[in-house]
């Protein structure tokens, strides 16, 4: 009967995404129909990613949430030519997966691999047209759920699924993951058994793990080869560096300082209301690591932190209306972010002129306090409207003018 | 257009001066050059050095002085011009300025030569060596040596290219380009031959009176500008109508004189023409220092052609998917924003971090959250058992090795030989600290008992008497006994044998004393025992009797 009843509310966001998506469609088709390129799938879209392959340009990964065992991730590329956007590739995937991501390796030297976190971590290889046939002949459909659309198609391999529990074949499910773009054989994992773990991939074995909260881990992200972070339903930014696994820092809490908290805590892990709200995802600032963002669950804030001055955030990002779901980095520049929320909005900021105060002294940050008391908070320079709620946003590190966001079944590509 | 020079013809050139000038005069004027030289290799200098022989100046001409009042052709007129320029060097040459005044009307002043007739005059004053500049180079190797952008050769390979370049002077051309003419700059090109030869010149006296006259004459030559335009038009004109006539002329006299010569210079004309045809069809002036040209073929290079440098500006970058964010946008959000009232906020966010739904499809049940909790809470409560029973483990295993009394392994063995450990080293120490109070007290007692045994010795009789609380029965045998309120010190030295600390421990227990420490030490067959003990019983016993045990232990054999 749930399930009845949960399958009515799709319909009718169906339906009214539907309307809303032809509005839109009808009014940017008209005036930027070559910058906008929009993939429609048979599910509600989530976890997605963009490749970070040289010579895999315009492809992206994306996988459902659906409520039951049995979920689908598709890897599909953009055709400049006629500007359509079809699936390359599809394969069935146990449970929902929570993040999607391609191997980060610009220059295309290692194999073409795709991981996904869900009750496990799971790494996929995605053969090439070079070993074609090798990838065919290897195809191990023993080890999981592994399907093609059609016979000509080669099939993708679980390369491995890895678990972190030695004593059962059962872990805590996995809520995020980010692989070291510095040092491609580390992946590290978010659960909401409080704990992080880093992998080594090649190995495929685990090289620590760490108590890293005190409750569930939403999200984790590597900051340098060695070093990442999470964030927490405790409500708080841990910095952990793997060369002192005994130390991390916390570098913001959520419910003290600036932060207000807001909303209800019914989706906290103990439920009820606490004092600290929890922190749902973590952004870190690849050019310039000094900063990371993060979003506080329930709200339509984000919070941009300076790791020199914990607990001090450089500024809050007030313009959605709803809460957010997604933030994003440039890749490219050092001061803009973006952000995507229930609004139906994505939303880009500059930060340069936050950062500059930030860099100086105390002095600087009470400046920048004051100017954005004076102001009335940071207004971002470009937004976007959806046709529904904005659930994922990736901006492309390989083609740093492209965003990619996905709202309910629909995959959307921007230029920026 | 160089002359292929023979002996024969070395000859033949020598006497008769003026077919040479009529060649080179022909030469310039059908490719329009301004002059053509003619050096060739001295007969008084001891080494070969190429000297001016002859040439041809076809240039502007700045002043002009007519010695008859008859009318003159142009082509009569370049000659008298050249001759002209030929006596003034040479005047100047041997210094004749005394002479100034006596000199014919029609002679020649420095005044009166423009640039390029000055450096027509001061390439007279050049000699080269085999192999030096472009007359050497061409006699050393005997073949055509070609010079193109002769603006921009140094002065290595053009040792007057700073006197050439002073046309060059960037004004002067922008000038000529205005009037849209093509530039006055000389065109440079010599006549190398092998083997005339001729009076050799040159000295730096006369080069630097030069220089000072080029820079008057430059001066003259900026006010007067319009002057020479007017003058170039009138002789290109004329030497268009007796063009045919020379080229006809010319013809047959190099008919008379050299059958190849006159087949080159035919050549020559020929593609002379078809260069013009070629400039005319393309609508494109002729540019003399961009084309290469040779007896044997005649080309024009790509270069020649006009050529559009400017190249269509890139693509902007195309325009972008987001739109400036302003207020209006603000607020028509915030209409858009009274949508997501109805759904829950972060559905999907709070989905994928609550695990993906993998604890909702495992319970398979529903009220997501409530049981999700619930499942955290219990998933978090089973963690920290399992780890305070792994540190549980640890500590009994630790345990285990400290207690040196434990064999068992199980934990209540562990724990309950720990206890009695422990109470038994608590024991041990309040023994030791009420010994040493004891140590300090006046209750010790001492008990020398051997008197009965010394009255069976008959041999020892006399001993006894006289020192009957000291000396034992038999010298071997010693009992000492030191009690201690509840505490008693027995020391026992006597022969060793089979069972005898049997007996001593019998004798011990009959008297209700409970042993706590023993040491034995058995040294040359003698025993020494010294044994801690305390009263079991309420009861204490006189020191007495326990001597006189021990003494009956040791003494049964």
């Amino acid at each position: 009967m749930g399930g009845v009843g949960e399958g009515d509310a799709w319909a009718d966001q169906e339906q009214g995404n539907g309307g809303g998506s032809r509005g839109v469609g009808g009014g940017g088709g008209e005036a930027k129909r070559s910058e906008i390129y929009t993939y429609e799938a048979a599910w509600h879209i989530y976890a997605m990613n963009w490749s970070v392959r040289r010579d895999k340009k315009y492809r992206l990964a994306i996988a459902s949430l659906l409520e039951q065992v049995t979920n689908r991730v598709e890897v599909v590329q953009l055709d400049e030519a006629s500007g359509d956007i079809a699936p390359v590739l599809t394969f069935d995937h146990q449970y929902p997966p929570t993040k999607t991501m391609f191997m980060p390796d610009p220059h295309a030297l290692r194999p073409d691999l795709l991981a996904t976190s869900a009750d496990h971590l799971r790494i996929w290889r995605i053969p090439s047209s070079d070993d074609a046939e090798d990838g065919a002949a290897s195809a191990n459909n023993n080890n999981g759920s592994v399907r093609c659309n059609g016979t000509q198609q080669p099939g993708i391999e679980l390369r491995s699924e890895l678990n972190g529990n030695r004593n059962s074949d059962y872990c805590g499910p996995l809520t995020s993951f980010d692989w070291n773009d510095a040092d491609p054989r580390r992946i590290g994992t978010s659960s909401i058994d409080t704990t992080c773990t880093i992998w080594d991939v090649e190995r495929e074995a685990v090289d620590t793990q760490l108590i890293a909260h005190d409750k569930e881990v939403y999200d984790i992200a590597w900051g340098g080869a060695g070093v990442f972070a999470s964030v927490s339903a405790d409500g708080s930014v841990r910095v952990f560096d793997l060369r002192d696994k005994e130390h991390s820092t916390i570098i913001y809490e959520s419910g003290s300082g600036g932060s207000s908290g807001g909303g209800s805590n019914s989706g906290a892990g103990d439920g009820g209301t606490a004092s600290p709200t929890p922190l749902v995802r973590l952004g870190w600032n690849k050019q310039d690591p000094r900063y990371m963002a993060t979003i506080i669950m329930d709200s339509p804030k984000v919070v941009v932190l300076d790791i020199r001055y914990p607990t001090l955030p450089v500024v809050e990002l007030h313009r959605h209306h709803a809460p957010v779901n997604a933030i994003a980095w440039a890749p490219h520049s050092s001061c803009h972010i973006c952000t995507a929320g229930d609004d139906m909005q994505a939303l880009i900021w500059d930060l340069s002129s936050m950062g500059t105060g930030s860099n100086g002294s105390g002095n600087g940050n009470g400046n920048t306090a004051a100017g954005a008391a004076a102001e009335g908070g940071l207004d971002p320079i470009l937004a976007y409207t959806a046709g529904a709620e904005i659930e994922q946003l990736q901006w492309s590190a390989t083609q740093p003018d492209w965003v990619a966001i996905a709202f309910a079944n629909k995959l959307q590509i921007l230029r920026v | 257009m160089a002359l292929s020079a023979c002996p024969a013809q070395e000859e033949l050139l020598q006497p008769a001066g003026r077919p040479l000038r009529k060649q080179l005069a022909a030469a310039a004027r059908s490719i329009n050059w301004s002059y053509s030289l003619f050096w060739s290799i001295s007969s008084t200098q001891r080494p070969r050095v190429l000297t001016w022989t002859d040439g041809f100046y076809n240039g502007e001409v700045k002043t002009r002085k007519i010695s008859h009042s008859v009318e003159l052709t142009a082509d009569q007129l370049l000659m008298q011009r050249s001759e002209q320029l030929r006596e003034l060097y040479e005047a100047l040459q041997s210094g004749e300025c005394d002479r100034r005044a006596a000199r014919p009307v029609g002679s020649l002043s420095p005044e009166d030569l423009g640039d390029t007739e000055w450096y027509y005059v001061i390439c007279m004053t050049y000699a080269f060596l085999p192999g030096q500049g472009l007359p050497g180079r061409s006699s050393a190797s005997n073949e055509h040596v070609w010079l193109c952008n002769a603006h921009l050769a140094g002065s290595k390979d053009f040792p007057r290219a700073l006197l050439a370049k002073v046309p060059e002077d960037p004004d002067l051309i922008n000038r000529a380009t205005a009037a849209f003419r093509e530039p006055q700059c000389p065109i440079y090109s010599e006549q190398p031959s092998s083997n005339p030869s001729a009076d050799e010149t040159g000295e730096a006296a006369d080069i630097a009176v030069f220089e000072g006259l080029d820079h008057n004459a430059m001066d003259m030559e900026t006010a007067g500008i319009a002057v020479f335009e007017g003058l170039d038009h009138n002789a290109m004109d004329m030497e268009t109508v007796t063009a045919a006539a020379g080229r006809h002329g010319t013809g047959q006299e190099l008919g008379e004189a050299d059958s190849p010569s006159n087949a080159s210079l035919e050549h020559i004309t020929k593609g002379i023409d078809e260069f013009y045809n070629l400039c005319e069809e393309m609508d494109v002036q002729p540019l003399e220092d961009a084309w290469i040209m040779d007896g044997s073929n005649f080309e024009v290079p790509s270069s020649a052609l006009p050529v559009d440098g400017s190249s269509a500006p890139a693509d902007g970058s195309r325009a972008t998917s987001f739109v400036a964010w302003t207020r209006s946008s603000q607020s028509c959000s915030g209409e858009a924003a009274a949508v997501p009232v109805i759904e829950e906020p972060q559905k999907l966010l709070k989905k994928a971090v609550a695990g993906g739904g993998a604890w909702a499809n495992t319970n398979c049940g529903g009220g997501g959250t409530t049981v999700t909790a619930q499942e955290n809470g219990a998933k978090n409560h089973v963690m920290l058992e399992r780890k305070r029973r792994e540190k549980l483990n640890e500590m009994f295993l630790v345990l285990k090795s400290l207690v040196p009394s434990i064999h068992k392994v199980d934990k209540a063995s562990i724990l309950a030989e720990t206890i009695a450990y422990l109470k038994e080293l608590q024991r041990r120490v309040q023994e030791l600290e009420s010994r040493r109070q004891g140590g300090s007290g006046c209750v010790s007692k001492k008990v020398c008992v051997g008197s009965n045994s010394k009255r069976k010795s008959p041999e020892f009789a006399g001993g006894a008497k006289e020192h009957p609380w000291v000396l034992p029965m038999d010298g071997t045998s010693n009992v000492t006994v030191t009690v201690s309120d509840r505490d008693v010190l027995l020391e026992v030295q006597c022969l060793w044998e089979k069972l005898l600390m049997t007996r001593v421990f019998d004798a011990i227990k009959s008297l209700h004393l409970d042993a706590l420490s023993v040491q034995a030490s058995a040294l040359d067959g003698f025993m020494r025992l010294k044994i801690g003990a305390q009263f079991a019983g309420s009861g204490a016993v006189v020191p007495g009797m326990i001597s006189q045990s021990l003494r009956k232990a040791i003494g049964k054999r």
